[in-house]
């Protein structure tokens, strides 16, 4: 009895220092059950601690064209977003922001998914309102897949259960404000290289 | 083109329904749009109290239109099927053994008289294989041996893989309401069935095909919607439609209308191998469970 005790407790042990069973890091982008998905992103959080930024990206862009079972893989646009603006590529970065932005509305109920008429592909609306912006559009091919539910959030939850969206929400404003410091501080060191 | 279609009446132009003289019928949707009637009062109109498909007023032909004939909205006749005629498993008999798909004693006493409920309805004995026709099961002097295949149900609840439940792994849970990821609390608004890759995968419900698409943006994993005549309609993910199954295929609950998909391919070895069912009634998301029967093994 107690070396299943021992087997047990080593197992969970094992279970939990191997990244919550199934994610092969700590990282918060990583997704229960998405083992390709997951060891790609943990693959670029190694990259990173390495300081290797190219290679970091690349890894995370392969990620997040990853498909994930029944939770889009949207938790990684912000990373991507702050890879960017590491890199000095503020275009890409504040698009990828977008993304994580439209995730978040999407996550909240606030943006849906929809078709425009009846057996056409999904697309995003606001408020009854169809979005066309090229991020929209684009993200309407990452959350509106039909196994999706505009509804998966709401759905018999509790007030504590939304504490994880009001997080995502306050690291989302975070990560565009470190993101704005960044082109600042950026700017002004071109600025002076030129003076 | 002839106005005169698949049962030789001529069709509405405007609701796409065929005349019948007593009442209309709907092609799309394989059944009378009104219930039977006689000018003399009747219980159950035109019913023959041994044939339970009979007492089912909105079945076309006793819901056989591939034997059966109506001449003007009311008769029930069937190939075989005449009075003290119960089962299609005599007509299997009858008719030298069933070589087109049916099983014996497939046909079901038929719950379509309630065609709209407003509550999910909980899933009934007659949606289970396991509890076919005493007839069938028992024998009366002609023994039918149990089949040894899946059954063909008309107007119940099939499972769709033959299996039970997927239960929780690594990747999740398979329960309705299931959270998904912590990270940002989805829930999972399907229920998943445990399978093996490249198995028939099965209509839960009789009607029609409504649209075959993609699980996800960008990947091979497959989603097959299935609308009911009573305000059901279902996504069956992870299931690549069988031959022969396209937008618009009627489909009776129990058909092998897919093949089950490798979701291990996509995600990993992590999570095994599964469908997600998800159901809407009146285009309100609801659970599942209580209308998939178990597996009967």
């Amino acid at each position: 009895m107690k070396q299943i005790c021992i087997f047990l407790v080593g197992l969970a042990v094992s279970c939990m220092s191997s990244a919550l069973c199934g994610a092969q890091c700590a990282a918060p982008e990583t997704i229960q059950g998405a083992e390709i998905y997951n060891k790609l992103v943990c693959q670029g959080v190694q990259a990173l601690s390495s300081n290797n930024q190219e290679e970091a990206l690349r890894d995370f862009l392969s990620a997040s064209q990853k498909t994930t079972l029944e939770f889009p893989n949207t938790l990684l646009f912000g990373r991507i977003a702050r890879v960017y603006a590491s890199l000095g590529r503020f275009k890409e970065a504040y698009e990828y922001l977008e993304y994580d932005n439209i995730s978040l509305l999407w996550s909240m109920g606030i943006v849906r998914c929809r078709p425009v008429s009846s057996g056409e592909q999904e697309i995003l609306f606001q408020d009854g309102i169809l979005l066309k912006s090229t991020a929209s559009t684009h993200m309407a091919g990452v959350l509106c897949g039909e196994v999706y539910d505009n509804n998966a959030y709401f759905a018999d939850r509790d007030i504590e259960s939304f504490v994880p969206v009001a997080k995502a929400i306050l690291r989302h404003s975070e990560l565009r404000r470190e993101i704005d410091l960044i082109r600042t501080k950026k700017g002004s060191e071109k600025k002076k290289e030129q003076e | 083109m002839s106005p005169h279609f698949f049962t030789g009446k001529p069709r509405d132009a405007e609701s796409n329904l065929d005349d019948f003289g007593a009442r209309y019928f709907s092609s799309q949707w394989g059944r009378w749009m009104s219930a039977d009637w006689t000018a003399a009062p009747s219980s159950v109109p035109y019913a023959t109290l041994t044939n339970p498909q009979s007492l089912n007023l909105y079945a076309y032909v006793g819901n056989d239109p591939i034997d059966g004939q109506d001449a003007d909205g009311h008769a029930q006749y069937s190939k075989g099927q005449n009075e003290g005629d119960i089962y299609g498993s005599y007509w299997c008999e009858d008719y030298g053994g069933c070589t087109d798909g049916f099983s014996q004693g497939d046909v079901q006493p038929s719950d379509n008289a309630n065609p709209a409920p407003s509550q999910p309805a909980p899933p009934q004995d007659a949606a289970n294989p396991a509890s076919a026709p005493k007839a069938q099961q028992q024998g009366n002097g002609n023994a039918v041996p149990k089949p040894d295949h899946f059954t063909m149900n008309l107007n119940g609840w099939s499972n769709p893989t033959g299996n039970v439940e997927r239960g929780c792994d690594a990747g999740g849970c398979g329960n309705y309401g299931a959270r998904r990821n912590e990270g940002l609390g989805a829930t999972h608004r399907g229920a998943d069935y445990l399978g093996t890759v490249g198995q028939d995968v099965f209509a839960p419900r009789t009607g029609l095909i409504s649209s075959i698409g993609y699980a996800y943006p960008n990947s091979s994993l497959r989603m097959i919607h299935l609308s009911t005549y009573d305000g059901y309609s279902i996504g069956i993910g992870y299931a690549s439609p069988a031959t022969g199954i396209h937008s618009g295929s009627f489909v009776m609950s129990g058909q092998a209308i897919g093949i089950m998909q490798n979701v291990q391919d996509v995600v990993g070895g992590r999570t095994p191998p599964h469908i997600h069912i998800q159901i809407d009634f009146n285009g309100t998301r609801i659970n599942p469970e209580p209308l998939i029967p178990a597996p009967s093994f």
